[in-house]
């Protein structure tokens, strides 16, 4: 078991060097690294304790931690979004934004659709549709040509569709972040492959991104207020509107993706595996576009597949060496400190990746979800089924979302760069969602309603809407409270960071409680020590918001 | 349906921030925030497994 504590402790300690830039790596690198010295060391000690024969098993432990029906989901939705591009697919959808402007919806709701575009088609990187839109979204502004946007509405737009972007992967159905979970949660809910985490997670990033939009235009602005390079609008001149265009194999392409997607969430066709339907998708649209192989093979981004990759080597590293049966040992000893308690190191444990934001959340997500299957009754038993399902959606709504604010070159920085302001410009307003708003409303959406639908044979689950919208009113009450609060404290300098730093605990605090009561029950100590695990996790994500921002070279 | 509900509840209330976010502060501007939310969320339901 020393094994495992060794390990355990070289791979967070490079995680978190890091994320501290005192490792100036890839993280990818970084984790193959840490895999070959877990590898070398745990050859060494095998090597003494159990003969050679254990030697030459390590390889193969690792690698059997090397999950890939994520892996080439994700390969092959980077390959039909990569063929919809050439084809001009994103162009056609430009035009249909252009006509929804004149639409009832007005531009107050085109904007509000765009925003939220992301989160609808479900992606399987967010990089794909920020790539493609966010220039379109720059557009919008004086600078782009269309005038439309001042300033401060540019930061906004781009911010929450950047947030809204980076949380898409989690609900995706083809190859999305929430898959590792479901698969796990598949070992007792039979059905829960079909995307049981889906709708917890679509729903917090619903309103999660409204939320990051107030926080940008109420708080952001005022905490940097000299660190945006955004011409605002010009007043008195006329708006130069470009009418977007499209060909017509654009429009046939965006066709064909939209029915590959409802075949492969639907499955009207009995069971495809989503792969076989992206890819005849992806050819589908190659004949019709006539996309040549370098416009395609532009579309296919490495860094998460790279990352994913990496992080399950790591994981299998850890696994292979004991590192989680050490880490299951510490966080098992952490929930028998009284103040703490199972309640409190979960309202840690799910806001672990926005304290340790990688540049993919696959990396952790990777590493990290077996170590939560374990709390489950297949190993030490801490939570039921109902309620693992319960942690595992605020646990993934987490991780999915934390590539936003990384600073390793996490998703986040696109919407930055596009935004024109300093790096961490949107870590406090992506942070502090999330934990306080998106985390807690996963989890109550799993328990009062969506668990109902992906019950085991034999259980009989009712929904409860009365409880279900008291939690939600509640959460979003809260978070404007905050928000509101805040936004009067926030100014530049020392003294209005630190008593803002208030409004991250007392939101963490709750967020902690809500997961508690929506786990356990209502039961006061589980909620107190919810609440302390929250206090704790929220100080940590608080203290990581940038008192002032300053350019600084990218780290890799 | 109770999912396609809360989507649709969620939606409009997340529209209408977002509305208010960007400056777009008119009841009919609110309004039409609250219509684009609407769209997301049932767009949203209509897809999700429930």
């Amino acid at each position: 078991m020393i094994l495992g504590y060794v390990t355990l402790t070289i791979f967070l300690a490079a995680m978190v060097l890091t994320l501290l830039r005192k490792i100036n790596l890839p993280v990818q690198t970084v984790l193959v690294l840490v895999t070959l010295v877990c590898l070398a060391i745990g050859a060494i000690v095998k090597g003494f304790t159990e003969g050679a024969a254990a030697i030459l098993t390590l390889p193969n432990e690792m690698m059997g931690g090397i999950i890939l029906h994520p892996v080439t989901a994700l390969l092959a939705g980077l390959f039909l979004a990569g063929a919809l591009n050439a084809s001009g697919g994103f162009e056609a959808f430009k035009v249909l934004i252009a006509k929804l402007q004149k639409s009832p919806l007005g531009l107050a709701g085109t904007f509000v659709v765009l925003i939220n575009f992301p989160m609808i088609t479900s992606l399987p990187c967010g990089r794909i549709m920020a790539a493609a839109l966010l220039p379109l979204l720059f557009a919008f502004g004086s600078e782009g040509g269309m005038n439309l946007l001042t300033k401060s509405q540019l930061i906004v737009l781009i911010g929450a569709f950047a947030r809204n972007a980076f949380g898409s992967c989690g609900p995706s159905p083809i190859g999305g972040v929430g898959q590792i979970g479901e698969g796990f949660l598949g070992s007792h809910f039979p059905t829960a492959a079909d995307g049981i985490l889906r709708a917890p997670q679509a729903f917090s990033l619903m309103i999660g991104t409204a939320l990051t939009a107030l926080f940008l235009k109420m708080i952001s602005r005022r905490l940097y207020p000299d660190s945006c390079s955004l011409r605002d609008k010009r007043e008195g001149e006329v708006d130069a509107i470009v009418v977007p265009q499209a060909p017509l194999a654009g429009y046939a392409s965006l066709v064909i993706f939209v029915a590959a997607l409802i075949v492969a969430i639907f499955q009207p066709f009995g069971k495809v595996p989503v792969q076989t339907v992206l890819v005849i998708a992806a050819i589908a649209i190659i004949l019709i576009g006539r996309a040549g192989i370098e416009a395609l093979m532009a579309g296919i981004i490495l860094l998460p597949v790279s990352a994913m990759v990496a992080g399950f080597m790591a994981a299998g590293a850890l696994a292979a060496t004991n590192g989680f049966d050490a880490l299951g040992q510490v966080l098992g000893l952490l929930a028998k400190v009284p103040v703490l308690g199972v309640a409190g190191m979960l309202a840690i444990f799910v806001q672990i990746q926005t304290m340790i934001p990688l540049s993919c959340s696959r990396i952790l997500t990777a590493a990290l979800v077996p170590v939560l299957f374990l709390f489950g009754p297949a190993a030490y038993g801490f939570l039921t089924w109902e309620q693992l399902a319960v942690v595992m959606a605020a646990y993934i709504i987490n991780a999915t979302t934390s590539c936003g604010p990384s600073p390793l070159g996490g998703g986040g920085m696109m919407g930055e760069g596009q935004m024109r302001v300093e790096s961490g410009y949107i870590k406090g307003a992506y942070t502090f969602t999330v934990m306080a708003a998106m985390t807690p409303l996963a989890a109550v959406y799993m328990k009062f309603l969506n668990l109902v639908n992906f019950a085991a044979p034999g259980e009989a689950l009712t929904a409860n809407i009365g409880a279900l919208g008291g939690f939600v009113v509640l959460i979003v009450a809260i978070n404007l409270l905050a928000i509101r609060l805040m936004a009067r404290l926030a100014a530049p300098g020392d003294k209005p960071y630190f008593t803002q730093v208030g409004g991250f605990l007392a939101t963490g605090m709750f967020a902690g409680m809500v997961l508690a009561l929506s786990t356990f029950g209502l039961h006061v100590i589980p909620a107190l020590q919810g609440a302390f695990g929250g206090l704790l996790a929220a100080l940590w994500i608080a203290f990581m918001v940038p008192k002032k921002l300053e350019p600084e070279p990218a780290p890799f | 349906m109770l999912g396609m509900l809360t989507f649709a509840v969620g939606g409009v209330l997340s529209g209408v921030m977002i509305a208010w976010s960007m400056d777009f502060k008119t009841a009919r501007e609110l309004i039409q925030g609250g219509l684009g939310g609407l769209t997301v969320g049932v767009l949203m339901a209509l897809l999700l497994p429930m």
